[in-house]
């Protein structure tokens, strides 16, 4: 009795799974039959011929999905109807968006990619990702569809953006173009300048001097003066004083030695070691992991100057010359470009390179890819291009100045992502084909500072060099040491600033051995070895 | 008299512990919501601590203004609803069973039971999994795979094995049957252990959302934790937008993500005190005199 009265209880939960499981089934029943026709074709390999068919062949792109507050469903709304009607139906494809978190991509493509269930054009930021889907044989050749069906957009990216894209001698991977390559900046207080009648310094030991009349004279009259505020993030925020040091070396040894071991990036941190002793720099930069604090001291008037992104003081957010002039209406930061090379005398900073990002087409799409390649060669239209960018005049933009400007729009039209970056894949940032035209739409983006956007941008790239390593996927050692290594590197200019000047030394030196013991030299020697598999001698 | 002097002290330190400890949890809610009500002018010079400077609502009038978030909280609180029913009712009829010494195969099924609480296959045979089954972009997704927790089952059934026997003997001589026992003897005397469980699993339910990451793409069926995560992770951060090479002058302030954590958190705040009863409430007692 009792037993049989369990078993019935055991029964009922059983009953209880299956309908569970079989609820799951059901409304799926539906779905996957509009889904089978293009993974199963996919799969095999030998799937209609997209030429005479009645039947549209679906093109799967993946979309970033952002979460942008009030947006649109990225995979249907304004902007891929739009795409549809005015390049699937003529082609008789139909294109397909499929989402994406867009800070969990390369988790998500990793599982799409593992499951064969990856859209026909997946995207990444990250270079490592897409050369082991080559190495593995994941991707799909695109040289022939690109020179057949390509031209245009052949002629949009130029062959020295192309070639960031191919391997062994054919093209896995088609890559955006990234218009600012303008990466880092210095500003300072005109005001302050004014007050004090300094110039505006144009060598690094100028700048030095002006530093230590801020800090002497104190013309903003504040609680305490930082004439140049800074962050953890040291190699950045103070990147000109270690450029004023820099010799030239081979690319070579710039890709291999990255920053601490360039012959002069030592006498860089010895500088700032300098100007740390002699109070000229936020005194706990150490502790500003996120720049909170450098912010804070810029907003409330005790910063004379400071470096990061070429456009940080203009941007709305955090908001640094717009919330200062709420606080001292006078207040405002103006662009400058002090650092000279000790030895060419240039103005020597690195760029960004030139590209954004990246489009792969996986094994499993092979049959797609003629489509593909239509589908970014069409994009490659100017006007096309103009009209994702820029969208309706009157809607989207007005046109000032004879540029598009582009304006909020919310509800059914509006942008998901920023210049609608996620439809137009072909490009990351504001673009026009014309260069002085682009700079300028582009200071549209930066209200209330429009005035000082060109010079920032123009300062920011004036003697700038990219990377020789950019492209280069990194190396083993870099995947297994390189947050350790950051962190290190991190210290190294923590501790060795912060110390006596006579001691700058011994710690630095000390410390540069612990980087290397840490995985350092490791990757020393990994660097040496993939730039001359991949780039030769 | 002694004594009563150092029971008071004693009582005195416990509360000032208790007090701090409160604190530790309450000063950082106090900091969010309170960043959620200043300008961002305030926030950005850090004039900002426990109490809201230059109070403003246009954080939450955004957010209450963005029909995806109102759409997301609701799907989000029937989903929680229907998914700790459903989890209960699993465990329960799971657990029920398992508790009885006489059930064969009992330690063959609580050893595959343990097993899933050490072992799992991973991300992407888990995808593979639910691509499989069709759940993919199905509410299904969010709510079969997480039904049965092998930890809070197991709790419900030591809870379940640890009732006097006596009771259910006397149910059984009465001649109730074991379904008859379960649902007005065995349930009725573990009203505090439900309601712990329906509390893991709800909450759990509204604050995870590494599934929906993976299986929905359809942002009708976002959960409002997905939602947050997005605003908050991936909204043009300063460092997307250096790699993307996109302008970043329209960056999301600070006070409107606090608002939508305080948007995301309230609710599920509110099922505490409801249930907190339950939780108090003495076990059993006096349930086998009389």
């Amino acid at each position: 009795m009792r037993k049989k009265a369990l078993a019935i209880i055991s029964m009922i939960f059983g009953i209880m799974l299956i309908v569970t499981a079989t609820a799951g089934c059901a409304p799926t029943g539906g779905q996957t039959s509009t889904q089978q026709p293009s993974t199963g074709s996919t799969d095999t390999g030998k799937t209609e011929t997209p030429t005479t068919t009645a039947k549209p062949v679906e093109l799967r792109v993946e979309v970033f999905d952002r979460g942008t507050p009030g947006q649109t469903p990225v995979d249907n709304n304004y902007w891929t109807k739009w795409i549809q009607e005015n390049f699937g139906n003529p082609n008789n494809i139909k294109v397909t968006f499929v989402p994406c978190p867009r800070s969990q991509e390369v988790d998500t493509l990793n599982v799409w990619m593992a499951t064969g269930d990856a859209p026909d054009i997946c995207l990444t930021y990250d270079v490592a990702t897409v050369y082991n889907y080559y190495k593995e044989g994941g991707l799909s050749d695109l040289t022939d569809a690109l020179n057949q069906y390509g031209a245009q957009l052949k002629q949009y990216l130029g062959d020295d953006l192309l070639k960031y894209g191919v391997y062994g001698g054919r093209q896995y991977a088609i890559i955006a173009k990234r218009v600012i390559q303008a990466n880092t900046g210095t500003f300072i207080r005109k005001d302050w300048l004014e007050k004090l009648g300094l110039p505006i310094p144009d060598t690094t030991d100028e700048f030095y001097q002006t530093l230590k009349a801020f800090k002497e004279k104190n013309p903003g009259n504040v609680d305490k003066v930082i004439p140049y505020a800074m962050t953890h993030d040291v190699d950045y925020v103070a990147y000109g004083f270690f450029q004023t040091f820099l010799e030239d070396v081979s690319d070579k040894d710039y890709y291999v030695k990255n920053r601490l071991f360039l012959p002069g990036w030592k006498e860089g941190a010895r500088y700032l070691n300098k100007l740390y002793n002699e109070g000229l720099i936020s005194p706990e930069f150490p502790l500003d992991r996120d720049g909170k604090m450098r912010d804070e001291d810029v907003i409330r008037g005790y910063a004379g100057s400071y470096g990061g992104n070429y456009d940080l003081a203009l941007r709305n957010v955090p908001g640094h010359n717009t919330n200062l002039k709420k606080n001292f209406p006078d207040a405002e930061f103006i662009p400058i470009d002090p650092f000279t090379n000790i030895y060419s005398g240039k103005h020597r900073k690195e760029l960004y390179d030139p590209t954004g990002i990246r489009m792969i087409v996986p094994k499993t799409s092979q049959a797609k890819v003629d489509a593909v390649i239509k589908y970014l060669n069409w994009m490659a239209d100017p006007d096309v291009l103009f009209f994702l960018q820029f969208g309706e005049e009157g809607v989207h933009h007005t046109i000032v100045d004879g540029l598009p400007m582009l304006t909020q729009v919310e509800g059914e039209k509006m942008m998901p992502s920023l210049q609608n970056i996620d439809y137009t894949l072909i490009v990351n940032g504001i673009y026009l084909a014309d260069a002085t035209k682009r700079i300028k739409a582009n200071a549209f983006s930066y209200p209330g500072n429009e005035h000082l956007f060109e010079d920032s941008y123009n300062l920011a790239i004036r003697d700038g060099y990219v990377n020789p390593g950019a492209g280069l996927i990194p190396t083993d050692a870099d995947a297994k040491y390189g947050k350790v290594l950051d962190d290190k590197e991190l210290e190294i200019y923590a501790k060795s600033i912060t110390a006596k000047p006579e001691e700058f030394d011994a710690v630095w030196d000390s410390l540069i051995q612990e980087y290397l013991a840490a995985g350092g030299q490791e990757v020393l020697d990994q660097r040496a070895k993939l730039w001359d598999e991949l780039r030769g001698n | 008299m002694d004594s009563g002097i150092k029971s008071r002290i004693f009582d005195m330190i416990l509360n000032v512990i208790v007090f701090f400890s409160v604190l530790v949890c309450l000063i950082p809610m106090l900091y969010v919501a309170s960043v959620s009500l200043s300008s961002n002018s305030a926030i950005l010079s850090r004039r900002v601590y426990i109490w809201p400077v230059e109070l403003t609502f246009d954080s939450y009038r955004v957010v209450f203004a963005d029909k995806t978030m109102i759409r997301s909280l609701l799907f989000t609180v029937v989903l929680t609803l229907v998914f700790t029913a459903m989890s209960m009712m699993m465990t329960i009829l799971m657990a029920y069973p398992l508790s009885k010494k006489g059930l064969k195969g009992r330690n063959f099924f609580l050893l595959m039971v343990v097993i899933t609480m050490y072992f799992s296959g991973g991300m992407i045979p888990d995808y593979i999994l639910i691509k499989n089954l069709g759940l993919l972009n199905k509410v299904g997704a969010l709510i079969f795979p997480g039904l049965i927790s092998a930890f809070n089952m197991i709790v419900l059934k030591t809870f379940f094995s640890n009732l006097p026997e006596s009771l259910e003997e006397s149910a059984l001589i009465d001649g109730a049957n074991y379904l008859t026992i379960l649902v007005r003897i065995v349930l009725p005397l573990s009203l505090p252990v439900l309601a712990t469980l329906s509390l893991f699993y709800a909450v759990g339910r509204w604050n995870y959302f590494m599934d929906s990451l993976l299986y929905i793409t359809d942002s009708k069926l976002y959960p409002i934790q997905l939602k947050l995560y997005q605003i908050v992770y991936n909204n043009m951060q300063p460092e997307i937008s250096a790699i993307e090479g996109s302008i970043a002058s329209n960056l999301l302030p600070e006070s409107l993500k606090a608002a939508s954590v305080m948007f995301c958190t309230i609710p599920i705040l509110l099922v505490y005190p409801w249930l907190q009863k339950h939780f108090v409430q003495g076990i059993m007692i006096g349930s086998i005199k009389g």
